[in-house]
């Protein structure tokens, strides 16, 4: 059982610069200095207000512009971002694949990558010792394990690091821009396992500029627009919506 | 942004401060893992390792202490215990509080890619510093071994010793990591700081070079009280009453202040990172 809602859900950043970050600044408006005009913290509002609600079985796409707030929404929908005000309540373990390095250290053995990446996403020492000969298996990294990690190629690494964070079966799986890894024989060996991955868990919701992969994976569109909703539903409406809007700008613009 | 302090809203805040501290014990394992990979970094591919610590912090007290004891013609058997035991504490304190001022920034990234208590990186610190501490052990032991420093049943004070300085630094450590990812200028503000409250801590003095008068800046000095109730145990001395409340009072009296303040803006910290 994984359930998402997401009510009246706003996020702002507070833009901490150098100036705002400083103490001096602080001091000098206390001492009644000549700053006070900056006083007002400037927020950049990332999400305005948005409802959500996912239950089991479904498979959220997020489509929208660079800064229209999908990684935001990625991070609230992960726990990682309080709204500043609504409410947000997640049930269910998540996954998410928006570091798959998370915990790995390039000075440790491939071996001990794998017990410290299962570790942080919240396994036993003992659950990830009993996962690991499948994870070395499906790395296809053999010997290499008994090296450090810093030895490997970057394609290699990351080859690990899919093997291991894929290796756990969440409630909510959570994406940005869908995960690959390794030459052309993994990659399908991979999207394979992804792919297995989408279908056990029960909530999905992936972030991709790709209207083709939201086609393939998801049930349900959410389109973003400066933090807004700007269409939500079916994803052959909303895509097509989305698709047309884009396409007569790209000509305006051409 | 000020909001009306009401006793429900401090009593929710505490509530939620207590619960991220609780949590962050729980994941014992992300916290064992960061402040493992932390030590094997520095000590990454070098030959002896970790043991670079205990070799350095020897060479250190050994040197220092030779000096001071020409300098004020006092016999190294008063003062090479007494000044070894006091820097290895010196430095388990005050490498605690340095470390908090940016362990939020260096583990920035883990945090806005996973949901997980900030407590976490504050653990990481005292976990790392305690296993060096561990490491300066062998120096302790040489120290009281060579100098004929009597071994009683005082030494036991160390494990409620222990045990508050922790409590004082799960707070303390906390309170200026989130104080720090906020204004960056904290950060230069406590090494600074720090320095100066060497030289007016007895680390490299002892308390009776200091004229009766002058007595308060050790009495009302929270780190010289934390160091006395380290330093105590390995000396065979008795650690005062007035330390005991002192430490007390600092451990569970700061924590409790900070509780809520750590339950209030727990939620922004990710946004400062």
């Amino acid at each position: 059982m994984a359930r998402i809602k997401l009510q009246q859900v706003v996020v702002d950043f507070p833009v901490v610069n150098a100036a705002s970050q400083s103490f001096q600044l602080r001091l000098y408006q206390a001492l009644g200095g000549k700053l006070t005009s900056h006083h007002r913290t400037v927020v950049v509002r990332a999400l305005d207000g948005l409802d959500l609600e996912l239950n089991d079985g479904d498979r959220l796409g997020l489509i929208g512009h660079n800064g229209s707030g999908k990684t935001t929404l990625l991070r609230v929908l992960a726990g990682v971002y309080s709204p500043s005000s609504g409410s947000a309540a997640i049930e269910g373990t998540i996954s998410s694949f928006t570091d798959l390095t998370l915990g790995m250290d390039p000075e440790a053995t491939g071996w001990d990558n794998i017990i410290f990446r299962c570790a942080f996403m919240g396994l036993s020492f003992r659950e990830a010792k009993r996962l690991s000969s499948a994870i070395a298996e499906f790395s296809e990294l053999g010997e290499y394990l008994d090296l450090p990690t810093r030895t490997y190629s970057t394609g290699m690494f990351l080859r690990l690091a899919f093997a291991i964070s894929t290796s756990i079966e969440p409630d909510i799986l959570i994406m940005d821009e869908m995960i690959s890894a390794g030459d052309a024989q993994f990659i399908e060996k991979a999207q394979r396992r992804l792919r297995e991955l989408v279908d056990k868990a029960n909530i999905l919701a992936v972030a991709s500029h790709d209207t083709n992969i939201i086609e393939k994976l998801c049930n349900k569109v959410l389109w973003l627009e400066h933090g807004l909703v700007r269409e939500v539903g079916e994803p052959a409406a909303v895509l097509a919506a989305y698709k047309s809007t884009y396409q007569r700008a790209e000509t305006q613009r051409g | 942004m000020s909001r009306a302090i009401s006793p429900s809203s401090v009593a929710s805040a505490g509530s939620a401060g207590l619960e991220e501290l609780v949590d962050g014990l729980h994941h014992w394992r992300v916290w064992h893992l960061l402040g493992l990979n932390d030590l094997r970094h520095r000590y990454a591919r070098s030959r002896f390792g970790q043991f670079w610590l205990t070799l350095s912090t020897a060479v250190m007290i050994g040197v220092l202490t030779i000096v001071w004891s020409l300098l004020w013609k006092a016999p190294l058997r008063d003062l090479m215990p007494f000044i070894g035991i006091g820097i290895i504490m010196w430095t388990f304190l005050s490498q605690v509080l340095i470390d908090c001022t940016a362990v939020f920034v260096t583990h920035s990234n883990f945090y806005r890619n996973q949901k997980m208590n900030f407590s976490v990186s504050v653990y990481s610190v005292i976990y790392k510093n305690t296993m060096v501490l561990a490491h300066s052990l062998i120096i302790i032991v040489v120290l009281v071994v060579a100098f004929g420093v009597p071994i009683n049943w005082y030494l036991l004070q160390i494990v409620p010793g222990l045990v508050l300085t922790w409590v004082m630094m799960a707070w303390t450590g906390y309170v200026i990591a989130m104080t720090c990812v906020r204004y960056r200028d904290i950060i230069q503000v406590i090494n600074t700081w720090l320095t100066v409250w060497f030289f007016v801590t007895p680390v490299m003095w002892k308390p009776d070079f200091l004229a009766t008068e002058y007595h308060f800046i050790i009495d009302y000095n929270p780190l010289a009280q934390f160091l006395d109730l380290l330093r105590n145990p390995f000396l065979g001395v008795p650690v005062s009453a007035h330390t005991w409340i002192t430490t007390i009072a600092i451990a569970l009296g700061g924590g409790l202040l900070s509780i809520p303040l750590i339950g209030r803006y727990r939620r922004r910290v990710i946004f400062w990172m």
